[in-house]
């Protein structure tokens, strides 16, 4: 393996030598070997057949001798294989296989000398037997023994001068492939040399002088050849590369404004999508919010009370301004404050109940906006941790304001005046809702009510007393019914006139109005006598509401034309259902009996009913 | 039992008659080679060889073991002679010893027949005008040629023949 590697790593000289003399050996060798071989392969078989020719020979010359079994002739006759060289010895047998004479080259012409292969000091290499015959009778047979040892000794002569022969020319040959090989191996050691001084200094201007014009000298010109190619190609390349990079910094510069320009024109684009998008979305948003505000304003119009209108704000206003808080605030009877009737959202407005100054779009009576609570002027009835922006609209109907309409906005939220546009048109349907509702409750209240006190007719009173006592019995709550009456109503008409009179009964209403709970229904049953209805009550507190009543209403000061109306008391007559009837005429039977009861005992009382008094009465 | 013994007696003869060939014996396989050595005229080329024997005794019987032996494409077939008279049919002649007195009438007989191969014991008998002569030399059997004897009866003798003889007259 090493010495593989060590012949690849040789000189070209001494590979074309070793080369040469392996070549030259071996054909010199097997042209030898050949030669040694096909002249013994042919010497062998020309001893065969030129002792077998001997052999006929000496057979035809003895045919008389074995016919007559004349042993001198015979001997006579086998000797002359003595002069053919090779023959070791020969036998001539008789019919009867008998040895008529014999032949033996070491001790001549001794027929009786006994014949043994050991004893010869040549080997016998080939034997060769004929038979004699007369007259188509064989009379004997001849056997020749024969060494091939001189031809032998010929061929190894032979052989030995070719061998010196071909060492002989071997040498000379190698004499003129070593000229030979100089020629050739010079200019290539003279190329190599060229080679390895352009691979180390790169430098291209060297080359290779070499004047033949053989392979070698056809390599040197290429090489010549591609050292001018390389050293024109460097030079352009050079100039290649500045205009490449003078090109490259121009399109660099092209591409920037390109991409600068696409991207404003992109910008541009996007701009104008978004608008778009914006205005396609306002325009849904709209078309949204109008149809919410007249399903709203449907719903409202089948609305028969203000209270059910809470509802019906509630969940459309939560529905047209998602993420906003806000609240419908509306006049109060005596028109002093606005309370509110529908809040939704989660932050409402701080103040529940408010005046009319507390707020810029009531005092004002226009829309009054503030974008950011940071900066604009803030309504007084908006609580100080307000942070989104907020608007309040008045709502005017009929050239009436009825109230205001506030919306707080989230914090992230602008107040657009899409927004504001919706909130006013909201606002406007909103007004006139409320404007028919509390129309047709007032002309509710006139069919129902006493247009004196305020409270109840007893009409109403009637009606609401059976509903409410089939209620009680079905829930199995109590039911109290008071009957009042104003003590010395007639002295008050007579000391003060009828307008005093009137004045008493409206205060006792409107106090009434306020004392009782909502569940309560107060009714005026005739003249001076009041029904007050309180559903939910057992015997004790229903003493206890009406002592309160009747406290409250004595401590009422009456002024009436300059002057104050004293002496103001009441008497009242307290009937718990079931206890004292199950129907509304023995309810009130009862309590009219109890009231009875209270006047006789000096009146500015509280009687409570009893089972005697139904039966008395 | 019987069968044993004669086959006993019988291999002993036989051994006894291979091991030593009568004198008798030895001539006729003699003339049977020279006969294989001899070419007559064309004009005698029939179909058999006919060997005449003048003389008597043990010979007849040797001779007559040649009888329908071939010589090239021939028959040997024996005649035995009870005259001098040769007739032409013969073509080897065969005078025993006995007939030394009657050789001036064999010798007549002989001279002029062409073709006829004469061979005989009696001592000079090549010097007479005889071809082959038999002659008992150190115990072995040996023969001599009348070469001109032959020319003369247009018999054509081989060269291996001549060589073997101890004698050849030209």
């Amino acid at each position: 393996m090493n010495t593989v590697f060590k012949f690849r790593d040789l000189p070209i000289g001494n590979k074309l030598a070793i080369a040469f003399i392996l070549v030259t050996v071996i054909a010199l060798a097997s042209a030898t070997s050949f030669y040694a071989y096909t002249t013994w392969q042919h010497e062998k078989e020309a001893a065969r057949s030129e002792l077998l020719a001997v052999a006929n020979l000496i057979g035809a010359n003895s045919t008389a001798a074995l016919a007559f079994n004349d042993k001198t002739a015979a001997q006579e006759t086998l000797a002359t294989v003595v002069s053919v060289p090779g023959v070791v010895h020969a036998v001539l047998y008789n019919k009867d296989g008998e040895a008529l004479a014999r032949f033996d080259r070491t001790s001549q012409n001794s027929v009786n000398a006994p014949i043994s292969s050991e004893s010869q000091s040549d080997s016998i290499d080939i034997k060769v037997a004929s038979d004699v015959v007369l007259d188509n009778t064989t009379v004997g047979n001849v056997v020749l023994y024969a060494s091939l040892a001189p031809r032998l000794q010929e061929l190894r002569d032979n052989v030995l001068s070719v061998i010196i022969a071909s060492i002989a020319s071997l040498a000379i040959a190698l004499l003129i492939a070593w000229r030979l090989q100089q020629s050739i191996t010079r200019p290539v050691s003279r190329l190599t040399s060229v080679m390895q001084r352009v691979s180390t200094s790169n430098d291209y201007t060297v080359r290779a002088d070499i004047q033949q014009h053989d392979e070698i000298g056809m390599l040197a010109d290429g090489i010549n050849q591609m050292l001018k190619h390389v050293q024109q190609r460097d030079a352009q390349l050079e100039q290649h590369r500045h205009e490449l990079e003078s090109e490259v910094s121009r399109r660099t510069a092209a591409l920037k404004d390109a991409n600068e320009k696409l991207r404003s024109e992109l910008e541009e684009r996007n701009r104008i999508e978004a608008g778009l998008k914006e205005a396609h979305d306002a325009l849904e948003r709209h078309h949204r919010d109008f149809s919410l505000l007249s399903e709203m304003n449907d719903r409202l119009q089948v609305c028969h009370a203000v209270d059910e209108m809470r509802p019906v704000v509630a969940h459309y206003a939560r529905k047209l301004f998602p993420n906003s808080g806000g609240a419908l605030y509306v006049y109060n009877h005596s028109r002093s404050l606005v309370e509110p009737l529908v809040v939704w959202g989660d932050e409402p407005p701080s103040e529940d109940v408010f005046r009319q100054y507390d707020c810029w779009a009531l005092r004002q009576g226009r829309v009054h906006t503030v974008d950011n609570p940071d900066t604009g002027l803030i309504c007084p009835h908006c609580s100080d941790a307000i942070i989104g922006p907020y608007l309040c609209i008045p709502m005017i109907a009929y050239g009436d304001v009825m109230g205001v309409l506030h919306l707080t906005l989230a914090e992230s939220e602008k107040l657009t005046s899409s927004l504001e546009q919706l909130v006013i048109s909201a606002s406007e349907h909103l007004a006139l809702a409320l404007a028919n509702l509390q129309l047709r409750e007032a002309l509710q209240a006139q069919s129902v009510r006493d247009p004196l006190t305020g409270l109840f007719n007893r009409r109403y009173m009637q009606e609401t007393l059976e509903r409410e006592l089939a209620r009680t019995e079905r829930m199995g709550t109590g039911l109290c019914v008071i009957m009042l009456d104003v003590d010395h109503f007639k002295n008050f008409n007579d000391t003060y006139g009828h307008e005093a009179g009137d004045l008493v009964l409206h205060e006792i209403g409107s106090y009434l109005q306020k004392a009782i709970r909502t569940e309560d229904i107060a009714c005026r049953y005739g003249g001076e006598e009041i029904l007050v209805i309180m559903p939910g009550i057992d015997t004790d507190n229903a003493y206890i509401r009406a002592e309160e009543l009747r406290k409250g209403i004595k401590n009422i000061s009456l002024q009436h034309k300059g002057q104050t109306l004293t002496g103001l008391s009441i008497s009242l007559g307290v009937a718990i259902a079931p206890v004292n009837g199950n129907s509304a005429d023995s309810l009130v039977d009862a309590a009219d009996a109890a009231l009875y009861k209270a006047k006789r005992a000096g009146r500015d009382q509280v009687m409570m009913a009893s089972e005697q008094d139904l039966m008395n009465s | 039992m019987n069968r044993l013994l004669t086959g006993i007696v019988t291999f002993l003869v036989t051994a006894i008659a291979v091991a030593a060939p009568t004198e008798y014996e030895v001539k006729a396989a003699f003339l049977y080679n020279f006969a294989k050595f001899t070419e007559w005229p064309s004009a005698s080329s029939d179909s058999s060889l006919e060997l005449c024997l003048f003389g008597n005794g043990p010979y007849r019987k040797a001779l007559q073991s040649l009888e329908g032996k071939h010589v090239r494409d021939q028959v040997l077939s024996v005649r035995v002679l009870d005259t001098a008279d040769i007739p032409d049919s013969c073509r080897i002649l065969y005078v025993t010893a006995e007939k030394t007195d009657m050789l001036d009438a064999i010798y007549k007989s002989i001279s002029g027949h062409q073709g006829l191969l004469s061979v005989s014991d009696i001592e000079g008998f090549t010097q007479s005008g005889g071809i082959i002569e038999f002659r008992l030399i150190d115990n072995k059997l040996r023969f001599a040629i009348n070469l001109q004897a032959a020319r003369a009866s247009e018999i054509d003798l081989s060269s291996k023949l001549l060589r073997l003889a101890v004698a050849v007259k030209e």
